[in-house]
């Protein structure tokens, strides 16, 4: 969702798992161990600071999809994979992160805790991206 | 499509990629022996840089006028730069124990956002004054020591260091929006995107 180059995904994946290590012996576990999880992944893969890509950013499917085998998807599949993923490219970093926490079944609640912010905000924001979503969708 | 129908593509895509994507215990742990690159790492980096090109000029320095032990300016010139390595030698060993000390943990995204930008400000801040002002310290002291023996004032010396110093200071300033500045926007606009009152 943050990374499209195989090489900057792995590299994100890498920094997450270094920050998870280096913060896990101050867990304090005043939350559930996945909010702590989704907020130090969230952290580092928004305030990440690396040089932008001079290439133009192309969001390819099958980079997406970590190079899952071809034959795993039908086309019908395959084209609502697309759509979806290029609707999500579309949204802003904190619209992906908080849609991510929504798809990944976290309720209201939880996201405001990672987030940050209140839970009449992230229903209200919710509201804005499934509007926003709607709209990419049906232009396409 | 429905916001429903997203999540469900999203949830059996996850299902298929976890399946898919086996990471080895052994390249987990492999991976907690790397270094970070995240951005407060890379900010002691760049001290660790500074204070290493420092050391070597340093270095190179006392190389170059220790055959010439009479010479009682060189002399004066390697303690005064020992003395202003040692004074900014301080400064930045206490930033960087200040960026040891920063982290990201246990804490909400809005959080980390607005710490990061305090921290990246503060840092933006000291290595712009760090630079505008040894710069033409270590300016003025070469066009001094390059024409010591055919200028005895030090007009001319302190003319060109003016002169050369405008340039540095427009030039550092763009290399540091450059290398910072950009990134310290990306996170305010992040940062405002999410304090929006609703």
């Amino acid at each position: 969702m943050y990374r499209h180059d195989p090489d900057d995904k792995k590299d994100l994946f890498q920094e997450i798992i270094i920050q998870l290590w280096r913060a896990f012996p101050k867990f304090r576990q005043e939350s559930k161990i996945s909010t702590w999880i989704y907020q130090i992944a969230l952290n580092v893969a928004i305030s990440d600071f690396r040089k932008e890509s001079r290439r133009p950013q192309r969001v390819d499917l099958s980079e997406n999809l970590l190079n899952i085998s071809d034959n795993i998807y039908d086309n019908t599949t395959e084209e609502r994979l697309q759509i979806m993923h290029h609707a999500i490219g579309q949204l802003s970093e904190i619209e992906k992160a908080i849609i991510m926490l929504y798809f990944e079944e976290k309720d209201n609640e939880e996201i405001a805790e990672i987030v940050g912010i209140t839970q009449n905000n992230v229903r209200v924001k919710m509201t804005r991206i499934r509007e926003k979503l709607r709209t990419i969708i049906m232009s396409e | 499509m429905e916001l429903e129908d997203l999540k469900n593509i999203w949830q059996q895509n996850q299902k298929l990629v976890n399946a898919q994507q086996n990471v080895e215990y052994e390249e987990i742990l492999a991976m907690t022996r790397q270094k970070s690159k995240d951005t407060v790492a890379k900010l002691k980096r760049n001290i660790l840089w500074e204070v290493a090109f420092s050391c070597v000029t340093l270095l190179l320095l006392f190389l170059v006028f220790k055959e010439d032990g009479n010479n009682h300016l060189a002399i004066k010139i390697i303690y005064f730069f020992l003395i202003l390595f040692v004074f900014f030698g301080i400064i930045y060993w206490r930033e960087f124990n200040a960026l040891s000390k920063f982290q990201l943990e246990n804490i909400s995204l809005k959080e980390a956002l607005q710490q990061l930008i305090k921290e990246l400000q503060h840092f933006i801040k000291f290595y712009f004054l760090t630079n505008v002002i040894l710069t033409p310290i270590c300016m003025f002291l070469g066009f001094y020591l390059g024409g010591y023996s055919w200028v005895n004032s030090i007009k001319i010396p302190l003319i060109l260091t003016v002169i050369s110093s405008v340039p540095v200071y427009y030039f550092t300033k763009k290399y540091v929006k450059r290398v910072y500045g950009n990134h310290l926007e990306k996170l305010k606009k992040l940062l405002v995107e999410l304090e929006e009152q609703v």
